[in-house]
């Protein structure tokens, strides 16, 4: 398809150019800050969405493809170009920059600090899932996890250094692993290139050293997608960051860790990935599992959507791990879906918490009277979790569960079980908080104006449209499967 | 001869002129500082104007080369920035400055003539003229009895490895019958030389260079000498002296390498104890300086994993880390400075709160911070990358997965630093921003390691374009 807008490329540049307009932004002018923010924001949005709707569902493959020369000497080029994952998850991530950033106007200490650190976030994501150059995803990938740092440091809540540190530490210990990879895939492949399909196609990797290098492109990425058990990281990161930050990290980041095993893993190794499946499969329905009974002790609202997805990034892990068509097309669809509805969910969760300075759900009750939009759409969130049909998440679960019996029927139906349990504790948390008699802080909650509530109630929208109409994303995703065990 | 050494001359010069200054009373620091300089920028120019020369002069016992010619470059920016950088000099004594930025140039005459050594007692000769230098810049800070023992330790060690290299000289000696590196390479490669004797020999002037480099098992001087020497001081040994140790150990190393593999992996170790030992080290420190002291020795360490590279690629990755090294460490340095305003000898504490009291230094120092422990997209990472594919082309994969391994762990104490700068409460005392000029330079420095990073081909493409690996064998 002959295509002469560099689309991709002007994605990527969207929080780029807003990250250079910030600097430019004298201290003390928050409102210009924020309106700068959202400005790119929009623009991402509207050109991801084209970018989606444009994507040629009958060609499939790569496409948009664009590349520049970078490093000759290594032979590593500026190589961007997104098939049907890919796709997807530039979607994903502008849609939670978006409705990111619109949570974020509430955010009134060092503003345009914030923003900043939150666009190169960003960039450092669009940069990951549109690269196709092994050494600059690596650097974008890297962009993607460091701002986190200081984005809950500053700007956190409980015991938000400590959170920081151990994020970060294990983040990096991570990347320390696909970095080493890293090295050892480029010299030992024929060809000495950093390009992704030069490496898969003529990189004739063994499958001995496939069988050494895919546990590090596993585990490194693993640490991201926070599987069990190097998930340890995650559910503290999530409840000291900031309602956004949140949002970005269990909405995009952690799929990216997926994405990293999908196409640097299992693309790149596939007899690697292989011989470690069970492995793999065996870790991921343990964080199903552990997920999902952890997520049931919780009375901290966020570490009980932090450990729930946990659990969910362990199903997305699952699907990657079975590695029929039929799993990957619902792990793929999993990371979609479960990021619109933990953004969702922190999104809302952060609109009780500046409102009442707690997450206790045992402090809530009644809610849904008193609020009866945010209600709406946290209880949105929480069925789209469990599973209900005609929400987001069903499709993929469904689509992960029938792929991966096949394979691992006994993990299978370990994990099926652990999902009626979470639909047991999610319903518990919502009777709770929603319904009943008004807890200790339901008076102060006011609901949602038409600003504040834009973000949840597109996010819950977007639930229900890809709950009701899956096949605007399969289609995508589809051919991607397909294509995948050739 | 004039051309070749004009470099060399303008050094010379320059210590002359300062000497005259000392010898009037109404020299103040200022003048000092200015005079330096002005003299460090005819050094500069000088080392351009001679950067195309080659050549073998005094009886083939001193060489000139695109080596040696882009460190001599490289070590005019070094005493530039320091000049500039490690200002104001408040804890030398007043009257000394002009002594100060006398042993300043001669410490630089040192190291360049240790770039251009290629005989063992031009070598001697000029590591002794560089660390007599050092020894004195060191002990300057007389209102503290440390500043003296420090010194009197870092003479003690100095004088121990040059014992050490000078015995292993003669066992080169005997093996060759000159103190010429060319005679060691023909004796090498025409397979006459015994390695018995070589090899020990090699081992033992390698202690010299170590101790320049405060590598493993030579290091102990560093954090003393840097904890109580001045802090402009500290500065100095940490980012320009350094540049010495590495080019006169990569030029060695890089000529005995394919002829003695042995030695290339003596190198790895060492490198790999150095980087180890500097790193869970830094881990315990409270005070800043120390701490910089042990991340520069497991710099160190990465610097020599560079240098076992393979062929061709090595030169380009030890230069262009060189060249970042530099630059990193004056930014921190010129940050320890900037607190050396409210403590003398900054800890740890110091750093709280930097964000609020001065965001430059505080970015400065994440940034370079950042770099340092090797964090894409700075020119950190990519001078990594460089060594370790360096390292892991000439076969040593092993040294290469230690040394990344030493990189996440390095992580962990950079990021404390930027803990306390960002998360910290600022002390209730406030103190005033630098001074504007260091404060663009500083700037500038930031932007220079963040640029390096995204586009390391400016760099990386004029240092390949030298041909090192040809003009460094002879």
């Amino acid at each position: 398809m002959p295509m002469t807008i560099p689309i991709l490329s002007l994605i990527l540049l969207c929080p780029v150019v807003g990250v250079l307009l910030l600097f430019l932004v004298p201290d003390g002018r928050d409102k210009v800050v924020r309106w700068i923010s959202l400005g790119v924001s929009v623009v991402a949005m509207i050109l991801s969405t084209w970018m989606f709707i444009a994507y040629d569902r009958a060609a499939a493959g790569f496409q948009f493809a664009e590349q520049y020369a970078w490093l000759p000497g290594l032979n590593s080029t500026y190589h961007v170009g997104v098939d049907g994952v890919g796709a997807t998850l530039v979607l994903l991530n502008a849609i939670v920059m978006l409705t990111g950033v619109l949570t974020s106007f509430s955010i009134d200490f060092r503003v345009k600090e914030y923003f900043v650190l939150f666009l190169l976030l960003v960039s450092g994501v669009f940069g990951s899932f549109i690269c196709l150059d092994f050494l600059l995803f690596f650097i974008f990938f890297e962009v993607a996890v460091l701002p986190m740092y200081l984005l809950i440091g500053i700007w956190g809540s409980t015991n938000r250094e400590y959170a920081a540190l151990k994020l970060t530490l294990m983040l990096l210990a991570g990347s320390g692993l696909v970095f080493a990879g890293l090295i050892m895939a480029y010299f030992t492949s024929n060809v000495r290139s950093f390009d992704f399909f030069v490496l898969r196609d003529s990189g004739g990797f063994s499958s001995d050293f496939q069988y050494i290098a895919y546990p590090l492109m596993f585990l490194g990425f693993g640490t991201l997608a926070a599987v069990f058990p190097l998930h340890n990281w995650s559910p503290d990161g999530h409840v000291a960051a900031p309602t956004a930050v949140s949002m970005l990290h269990a909405g995009v980041l952690m799929k990216l860790g997926a994405y990293g095993v999908l196409r640097y893993g299992i693309e790149l190794f596939p007899s690697g990935a292989h011989d470690w499946s069970t492995v793999a499969a065996v870790m991921a329905a343990g964080g199903v599992v552990y997920g999902a009974l952890v997520a049931a002790q919780q009375t901290d609202l966020k570490y009980m959507i932090g450990y729930s997805s946990v659990s969910h990034m362990g199903l997305v892990m699952f699907g990657l791990a079975a590695a029929t068509p039929m799993a990957i097309n619902g792990a793929v669809y999993q990371m979609f879906s479960h990021g619109i509805m933990t953004a969702l969910f922190f999104s809302a969760v952060g609109f009780f918490y500046e409102q009442t300075h707690s997450r206790n759900i045992f402090e809530y009750g009644g809610l849904a009277r008193k609020a009866p939009w945010i209600a709406t759409c946290f209880i949105l969130a929480g069925l789209a979790g469990v599973g209900l049909p005609g929400l987001a998440g069903f499709p993929a679960e469904f689509m992960i569960f029938l792929g991966a019996f096949e394979r691992f029927p006994v993990l299978t139906l370990i994990a099926v079980p652990s999902l009626v349990f979470g639909a047991f504790y999610m319903l518990r948390v919502l009777q709770r908080v929603f319904f009943g008699p008004e807890g200790g802080h339901t008076p102060k909650v006011h609901d949602v104006g038409a600003f504040s509530g834009s973000p949840r109630i597109m996010l819950a929208a977007l639930i229900i449209l890809f709950g009701v109409a899956p096949r605007l994303l399969s289609d995508v995703i589809a051919p991607y499967a397909r294509e995948f065990l050739k | 001869m004039m051309l070749p050494l004009l470099p060399e001359w303008a050094c010379l010069a320059a210590i002359l002129v300062l000497f005259f200054a000392t010898l009037s009373d109404k020299l103040t620091a200022s003048v000092a500082r200015n005079l330096s300089l002005v003299m460090s920028v005819v050094i500069i120019v000088a080392a351009l104007m001679a950067h195309n020369e080659q050549g073998m002069l005094f009886a083939d016992s001193y060489r000139v080369d695109a080596y040696s010619q882009i460190f001599k470059i490289l070590i005019g920016i070094g005493l530039f920035a320091n000049a500039l950088l490690g200002w104001p000099l408040r804890t030398l004594p007043k009257a000394q400055s002009g002594e100060y930025y006398l042993l300043f140039f001669s410490a630089g005459l040192g190291m360049m003539l240790l770039a251009g050594a290629f005989n063992f007692l031009v070598l001697y000769v000029a590591m002794e003229l560089l660390s007599y230098s050092l020894y004195v810049m060191v002990g300057m800070r007389r209102a503290r009895t440390e500043s003296i023992e420090s010194s009197i330790k870092y003479i003690i060690i100095g004088a121990a490895a040059s014992a050490i290299g000078l015995f292993g000289t003669s066992y080169i000696y005997g093996a060759t019958g000159s103190l010429n590196f060319d005679a060691l390479i023909n004796g090498l490669r025409s397979g006459t030389t015994s390695h018995e004797l070589l090899l020990p020999g090699l081992v033992m002037v390698l202690s010299s260079f170590l101790f320049k480099l405060a590598a493993f098992p030579f290091h102990a001087w560093a954090p003393d000498a840097y904890e109580s020497a001045s802090s402009p001081v500290a500065m100095f040994l940490a980012s320009v002296s350094k540049l010495a140790g590495i080019a006169v150990l990569f030029r060695l190393t890089f000529m005995v390498k394919p002829y003695m593999p042995s030695f290339e992996i003596v190198i790895g170790i060492l490198a790999i104890v150095t980087m180890t030992f500097g790193n869970f080290v830094a881990f315990r420190q409270t005070s800043v300086k120390r701490l910089f002291a042990y991340s520069s020795i497991a710099q160190a360490g990465y610097l020599m994993i560079g240098m076992i590279g393979f062929g061709d690629s090595s030169p380009t990755a030890v230069v262009f880390y060189s060249v970042i090294y530099l630059l990193m460490n004056l930014v921190v340095f010129s940050v320890v400075l900037e607190l050396e305003r409210a403590k003398e000898d900054p800890t740890l504490d110091s750093f709280h709160g930097l964000y609020r009291r001065n965001a430059l230094m505080a970015m400065a120092l994440l940034v370079a911070l950042f770099s340092l422990a090797g964090v894409p997209p700075l020119a950190g990472f990519f001078g990594k990358w460089l060594l370790f594919s360096s390292a892991a082309q000439g076969g040593h994969i092993w040294f290469v997965v230690l040394a990344i391994l030493n990189s996440v762990i390095s992580l962990y104490y950079y990021l404390f630093l930027v803990k306390a700068a960002y998360f910290g409460e600022p002390p209730q005392h406030v103190d005033t921003p630098a001074g504007s000029i260091s404060r663009y330079a500083i700037l500038v420095t930031t932007i220079v390691i963040a640029l390096l990073g995204i586009y390391p081909r400016v760099l990386t493409e004029y240092i390949g374009g030298l041909n090192l690996s040809r003009s460094l064998l002879p």
